[in-house]
């Protein structure tokens, strides 16, 4: 979707972190989702990635 | 509300243990064992048992947190089969869900040494966790924690599994600080399998044991033979006596791999960060809830016989030095 | 009697069993009950409380048993069985409605139509974040910092490739379609659109554009870097290409600290051949490229709001450096605060929030003035090496050094109140502060400060000495703590509320000439 799309649609916000941001748009009507994130437990983005090459995906 | 699900779901994280389990294999069908509100558990061809959970629920080695929400229920029941299909896929042939995995993260269920000088629990830290332990009241074994601090009545122990079982955990304490490892593992004997819960406590206790002596060994690089034979025996010990959650647990620990919360304990521990020990005695508590309790008890107790050893090896080399 | 059934492979978790093992003991007629997996531990348990029967002899640890010691006449084994059950099978409610999933990936597919990601996670996360989000194809608006300009580059390029605005890292303030994000005012609907690369600049621009009468079409952020050499302006870029393509925009502003020359070129080019009237404010820098780009230079952010609307209603923009109010209100103002000051405070104390705020005040009275900052003119005034009180000092609170470990002053007063305490004093002449409204920021900024011109003139009085304070409020009448209330609880302090930061600036400059500091 260009920006100029964008423009023309009613804006949907996901927000991810600081909950506050969520709740100034929820109190303007905006419709929006809040991601209940978290940092991942020691996560390693390169293992993960190793699992899918070797996989050939 | 219980929703039903007609979609793919992701992978959070997996345990890396997994990770190289999936990556040797082409193709697995497992066998859903057990299934609760957060989490379930598959089991190989092979025994080996799988653990998929909601991301709110700590993450277990052999296991892989996934995006599922909290109001819509597991899209399997106990007995369907699940298959991994070599293209980082598990797929339910039943209703052709499937969990994807290659977002996932991969999480390691071990313990890296910490940097700097490992030393043994501070008594602050110690002392942190039994004030904790002494003001709960769990239906689990912790209760005897009461009784070894000198509370000697048999209302101290809450349930019932705890005042039957108080005596044997006193005699297992005394015989590992004694280093006596044969007569541990009779007491030990004594112990696998006992409590309430799928896990059932004395299990939590002594999964405490086997992950605070596999790291005090590893650590140190002591190579302790007859040490490491006794974690290895009661392990042995589990796979009749126990449940096979439980002695899958108990499998884990004596390799160092546990859930995230019990070995966040080992490493505020270890590294002296009583601030990150209360967070993580909270979360053990939080995410086991019994077991957890029973989890910290052992921890307590195989902390402070750990502790004892380092003391009297300091008097026995101060001794060396004034001779 | 004592009965007990076995439930073969069957799994609850401790909690669940401990909580029915309780429930069950308290029913009338039960005396004791065991519920556990049957090891042979728990078996030994069961034969020590003489509660084995039958039943349990060909049970296996990965059995359920339940064993019960109960009262017959009270209470049967099939209602303690059924109690179970009935337990076990009580679900918990959760409501659908406040769902928070865990991953961007749950949340698109959950909130059916999302067009745009706000991101405010730590830095080192958001940029992975981001790029699932540009690869979904939505547009992100990232508050988030500290991530590596590489990152920056890689996902504006993403964004560029696929029409999306990647509006940030370290970006603080857009409206799109008159939503206000992160920390933006809420101002008018008008034929104005923006794009911008600092955070408190827009905001200044866009109430005064409001406070003028006319509104703003859409804001776009493009992040404190993106007119570096390394982004080349990427999102700016792309903001003024969307807005040249607008219908709803008619004149278009373009506000960031002076872009890299080469940056600078590439955006003049593109203003060259704009069919819309635009009105450029690089503060501080050259007016000449854009003079001959055909587009408006500025004086200040005031000025640039001031020449928008001018433009929008086709007439001469010109340069605007003066005051709203008479000049002689503005000297009655001035020789009046001089008149409370004693003659050894010379001081000026510029205490602000908002980055492009400070930036401008450093500016104006910097020409005239040695002016000590965490953001210096030149090396030579930082802050460093004033070494104590004796000097002017304009200070951006919101930079790194004072936020470590704590909310931004904007939206926790608590940093400036500090500030208040430890270098406002007996030297002091003149206080200058911001006080930035809307949504993001603290419920009541204007109190806050409030409070600390009373404080500190309390402990004035012990030296027989009086402060001149002035402010400037970045906000509108239709911001959740209101212009006018804001206004009103500054003037209550005895604070000089000006119209504009440009104001308040040139006002502190006049007293400061005044005094001869």
């Amino acid at each position: 979707m260009s920006v100029n799309e964008l423009f023309k649609q009613d804006l949907k916000v996901i927000n991810m972190g600081l909950e506050s941001f969520y709740e100034e748009l929820r109190s303007q009507d905006v419709d929006t989702i809040h991601v209940d994130w978290k940092p991942a437990a020691g996560g390693d983005k390169k293992m993960a990635s190793l699992l899918g090459r070797l996989k050939g995906l | 509300m219980v929703g039903s699900f007609d979609r793919t779901i992701h992978a959070v994280q997996m345990s890396q243990d997994l990770h190289d389990l999936l990556l040797h294999h082409e193709n697995i069908v497992f066998r859903v064992h057990s299934i609760f509100r957060g989490s379930v558990n598959l089991l190989s061809p092979a025994e080996e048992l799988v653990t998929i959970a909601r991301t709110d629920v700590d993450m277990m080695p052999m296991g892989m947190t996934v995006d599922l929400p909290a109001h819509i229920a597991w899209p399997f029941e106990v007995d369907d089969s699940v298959v991994y299909n070599g293209q980082l896929e598990f797929v339910i042939p039943k209703n052709e869900n499937r969990i994807r995995l290659r977002h996932a993260r991969v999480w390691r269920p071990i313990l890296s040494a910490p940097s700097g000088e490992i030393a043994c629990a501070s008594e602050e830290a110690l002392s942190m966790i039994k004030k904790t332990l002494l003001e709960l009241d769990s239906g689990g074994v912790s209760s005897v924690i009461r009784f070894i601090d000198g509370d000697t009545r048999e209302s101290s122990c809450t349930s019932i599994y705890a005042r039957f079982i108080t005596g044997d955990i006193c005699s297992f304490i005394d015989a590992v600080e004694a280093k006596d490892w044969e007569r541990s593992l009779y007491q030990a004997e004594l112990l696998v399998g006992f409590g309430p819960g799928l896990t059932p406590s004395c299990d939590d206790f002594l999964a405490a044991f086997i992950l605070s002596l596999h790291y005090m060994n590893q650590w140190n690089h002591q190579d302790d033979q007859a040490l490491l034979s006794f974690l290895q025996s009661i392990v042995e010990l589990a796979r009749s006596r126990t449940t096979i959650v439980s002695y899958s647990m108990l499998r884990h620990a004596s390799a160092g791999k546990a859930s995230d919360s019990y070995l966040k304990i080992l490493e505020a521990l270890a590294t002296h960060n009583l601030p990150e020990l209360r967070r993580a005695i909270d979360r053990v508590l939080e995410f086991g809830a019994t077991s957890g309790a029973d989890f910290l008890f052992g921890i307590w107790c195989v902390q402070t016989i750990i502790s004892r050893w380092a003391r009297q090896e300091e008097c026995v080399l101060q001794k060396e030095d004034l001779i | 009697m004592i009965q007990s059934i076995v439930r073969k492979n069957a799994y609850y978790d401790s909690v669940t069993l401990m909580l029915i093992s309780r429930e069950m003991k308290s029913i009338e007629g039960v005396e004791e009950v065991l519920v556990g997996m049957g090891t042979e531990l728990n078996l030994d348990l069961v034969r020590n409380l003489k509660m084995f029967d039958a039943n349990l002899e060909d049970v296996t640890p990965n059995d359920l048993f339940i064993a019960a010691k109960f009262n017959d006449e009270l209470v049967t084994m099939e209602q303690l069985v059924n109690s179970f059950d009935e337990q076990i099978n009580r679900k918990k409610e959760a409501s659908a409605g406040d769902y928070r999933p865990p991953t961007l990936r749950s949340a698109i597919d959950h909130l059916g139509g999302a067009n745009l990601v706000q991101i405010s996670i730590p830095g080192q996360y958001a940029a992975e974040e981001a790029e699932t989000a540009l690869k979904a194809g939505l547009h992100v608006m990232m508050f988030s910092d500290n991530v590596s300009i590489k990152d920056e580059l890689r996902l504006k390029q993403v964004a560029v490739e696929k029409g999306l605005l990647m509006m940030g890292p370290d970006c603080g303030t857009a409206i799109i379609n008159g939503v206000p994000l992160c920390f933006a005012n809420v101002v008018s609907k008008g034929r104005i659109g923006l794009v911008g690369a600092s955070g408190t600049g827009t905001q200044e621009i866009t109430v005064r554009i409001d406070q003028l009468g006319e509104g703003l079409s859409q804001v776009i952020g493009t992040g404190g870097r993106d007119l570096r050499e390394e982004i080349g302006g990427l999102m700016m870029i792309q903001g003024i290409e969307a807005l040249l393509k607008d219908p709803e925009t008619d004149v278009i502003v373009l506000v960031s600290k002076p872009p890299h020359p080469t940056v600078e070129k590439k955006i003049v080019d593109l203003v060259k051949q704009a069919d819309k009237p635009v009105v450029i404010d690089f503060i501080g820098g050259d007016a000449a490229s854009i003079i001959a780009a055909g587009a408006t230079p500025c004086v200040s952010l005031e000025d640039a709001a001031r020449k928008a609307v001018a433009l929008l209603r086709g007439e001469k923009a010109e340069d605007f450096d003066g005051f709203d109010a008479p000049e002689e209100e503005i000297e009655k103002l001035v020789s009046d605060a001089a008149s409370t000051l004693a003659a050894d405070q010379k001081y000026l104390r510029a205490l602000y929030t908002g980055g492009t705020l400070a930036d401008e005040a450093i500016k104006y009275l910097g020409e005239n003035y040695p002016i000590y900052s965490n953001i210096p003119l030149t090396p030579d005034r930082a802050l460093a090496n004033l070494g104590g009180l004796e000097g002017h000092i304009c200070l951006d609170l919101g930079e790194d050094e004072f936020t470590r470990g704590r909310p931004h002053p904007m939206i926790d007063p608590l940093t400036r109140t500090e500030f208040f305490k430890t270098h406002v004093d007996g030297s002091t002449a003149v206080v200058l502060v911001d006080v930035v409204i809307g949504y993001g920021s603290h419920e009541d900024p204007a109190g806050a400060v409030a409070e600390s011109v009373n404080a500190a003139r309390e402990r004035l009085l012990a030296e027989n000495k009086d402060l001149v304070v002035v402010a400037s409020v970045t906000g509108t009448d239709k911001d959740p703590q209101d212009l006018a209330q804001s206004i009103a609880t500054l003037e209550r302090a005895g604070i000089i509320v000006m119209p504009s930061n440009a104001q308040a600036v040139r006002l502190v400059g006049r007293i400061m000439d005044k005094i001869g500091a």
